[in-house]
């Protein structure tokens, strides 16, 4: 067996600014051996330790889908040592992914249902890995309907926004104030906003989500 | 199995012969207290201690252990790629372990070596060592080994134990690991089987009786997690800690670590360093936000972990093995003997 807390190493292959504020970024990188890239087989919703020799690792969300090959990709948020350090490099620099670890999301049970997808801020990242797995040919007539709910602070806080709702012309998007009047779009979603409502604490919340996103997909 | 008689006037002898195999370990003094350390040449594992101030598990899982190295020097074709640091893992012996001591590294066991992942550090010094055990004559006040699955005279994980008769030590060669570190120190002389084991027999009962206090755990299963978790001691029980982490560090089967990275000139090494869950760092996210930011909820976490998670995951009794040292070093007297009993004895009131 192998050494678990050896990384891979990997090449930073292009940076994205992932949100107005600039705080999150998505790093895609390629593994230098390609026999890793097999090694490190994962699923939608793992996580996996990405590692700077001598700054540290630090565990962030797989963003990029198992059935987009070649490289991977994690979204970011600038926050601490590692995090910052990594905000700092360029494409190019060598460093080292180790996993994939975590659990992941039952997709053999979600198979012939409807799928509602909830998520918010940039906790969207391996829900980003998910859609992208359903969504592909050889998945897609598995699940019925796909509805996605996201929040964020602000419009532009929205990850992934072009790529997963922009160019799809199937689909409507909206932006909802929870707490205004809001549009509602299909089946699921309409059975389940009341349901949500209810749950919303009353008091202020910790995070707030004042802007969601409900699209089908 | 089978049954050696040691003569203590052989024993010094035979120790040194077998440095020509083993790298050796056992308990020595440093001021008033034991340790378990590395043997220097001519040094022998002092064998009349009552217990060490810390476990033996540092010969398996040191406190803080490189793993990985990489050079940050760009010049170089392999830089920033990181490598194992090779670790040694010739045989090696620790003698004079307490048998509760070498029943934790098989609890250790569950969590360094599973179905999806082998941890080859510790694997692989948990594979190079024998463990030459030590029965204990005389349990001190703080031992409760005898209601955790263990005893003073226990031999689960052990190669070798010893019981001390005054003038020789009778060997219980239990393992093929055994019987070649006796064979290299050149101890020889068979003992009958069914004698030694009457013998042995007899200590252990004689031992047993001195140990006085006892913890109660059969209940501890049926209870769910939730109400354990909600019960409502856990305040008082907190009450007095100071967060210093002692309990966790000298306790023979926390295994919780932390990794970290330093950096020498163009050199980088990352580390693991044992945590400890009595920490508020120990959860603290990047955020700021900590789920376990009070003290009652961390002290509650040790205790839930040791006597019922672990419990419940692996079936294999609690993740305590008596040895008292928790209890012993506590600097405002928590006592996992009582927290035990009355998480055991707690009844929900409805
Ligand atoms: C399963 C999982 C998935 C995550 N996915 C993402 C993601 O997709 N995108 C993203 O931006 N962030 C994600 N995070 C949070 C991210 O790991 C932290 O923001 C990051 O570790 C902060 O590191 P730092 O060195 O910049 O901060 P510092 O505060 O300087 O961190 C110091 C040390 O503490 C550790 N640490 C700090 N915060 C956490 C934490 N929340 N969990 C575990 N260890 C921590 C770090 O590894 C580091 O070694 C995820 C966390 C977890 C547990
Ligand atoms: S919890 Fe205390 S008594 Fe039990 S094994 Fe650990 S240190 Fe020993
Ligand atoms: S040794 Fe005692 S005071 Fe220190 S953290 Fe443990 S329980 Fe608290």
């Amino acid at each position: 067996m192998e050494n678990p807390y050896l990384p891979y190493p990997v090449r930073i292959d292009d940076i994205e600014i992932a949100t107005e504020d600039k705080s999150l970024k998505t790093f895609k990188f390629v593994f230098l051996n390609k026999e890793d890239e097999e090694k490190f087989s994962y699923q939608a919703g793992q996580f996996a330790e990405l590692s700077i020799p001598g700054v540290g690792e630090i565990p962030i969300g797989i963003a990029s889908s198992p059935v987009e090959k070649g490289f991977v990709k994690f979204t970011v948020f600038r926050t601490g040592v590692v995090t910052s350090h990594l905000h700092n490099m360029k494409v190019g620099d060598i460093m080292g992914i180790r996993g994939p670890l975590g659990n992941w999301y039952p997709w053999d049970k979600l198979e012939n249902k409807n799928v509602v997808i909830i998520g918010g801020g940039f906790a969207f990242t391996t829900l980003r890995s998910s859609i992208i797995y359903m969504l592909d040919p050889a998945n897609r007539n598995k699940f019925k309907n796909i509805d996605v709910v996201y929040g964020a602070r602000s419009p532009g806080m929205l990850l992934y926004r072009e790529e997963l709702f922009g160019k799809n012309e199937r689909i409507s998007i909206c932006i909802l104030r929870l707490m205004g009047p809001m549009i509602q779009i299909g089946n699921t979603i309409q059975a389940l906003f009341p349901l949500l409502l209810n749950r919303m604490p009353q008091r202020p919340m910790k995070t707030h989500m004042p802007l969601s996103v409900a699209l089908r997909l | 199995m089978k049954f050696i008689t040691i003569d203590k006037k052989d024993w010094a002898n035979g120790i040194e012969k077998s440095r020509g195999i083993y790298q050796l370990f056992g308990p020595v003094k440093d001021k008033n207290e034991f340790f378990i350390k590395h043997l220097e040449k001519d040094t022998l594992p002092a064998m009349e201690y009552d217990n060490s101030v810390m476990s033996a598990k540092s010969i398996i899982f040191p406190q803080t252990e490189k793993m990985l190295t990489a050079t940050l020097d760009e010049s170089q074709e392999d830089h920033h790629i990181m490598k194992k640091i090779e670790t040694d893992d010739t045989p090696r012996a620790v003698i004079g372990i307490r048998p509760y001591d070498a029943k934790a590294m098989k609890l250790l066991k569950l969590n360094f070596d599973t179905d999806d992942y082998r941890d080859p550090y510790w694997c692989d010094a948990y594979e190079a060592t024998t463990f030459v055990g030590l029965g204990i004559n005389k349990p001190g006040p703080f031992d409760f080994s005898t209601s955790t699955g263990t005893g003073p005279f226990c031999d689960d994980g052990l190669d070798v134990l010893l019981a001390d008769l005054d003038d020789k030590y009778l060997a219980k060669v239990l393992t093929d690991k055994g019987a070649a570190f006796v064979g290299a120190c050149g101890f020889d002389t068979v003992a009958d089987e069914k004698e030694s084991l009457a013998l042995f027999d007899i200590l252990r009962k004689e031992a047993e009786k001195n140990i006085a206090s006892h913890i109660e755990t059969d209940k501890l299963k049926e209870k769910t997690v939730l109400e354990l978790h909600e019960a409502p001691f856990w305040d008082d029980l907190a009450f007095s800690c100071i967060n210093c982490g002692t309990c966790t560090y000298v306790c023979p089967t926390c295994w919780c670590f932390d990794i970290q990275d330093e950096v020498k000139q163009k050199e980088s090494v990352r580390l693991r360093i044992w945590d400890t869950c009595m920490s508020p760092l120990f959860t603290r996210h990047a955020t700021g936000h900590n789920p376990r930011a009070s003290k009652t909820q961390r002290v509650r976490q040790r205790f839930m972990h040791k006597l019922k998670y672990f419990l419940d995951k692996y079936d294999q009794g609690i993740m305590c093995v008596g040895c008292g040292r928790c209890v012993k070093s506590c600097p405002v007297n928590i006592d996992i003997r009582e927290v035990c009993n009355i998480m055991n004895s707690y009844e929900k009131q409805a």
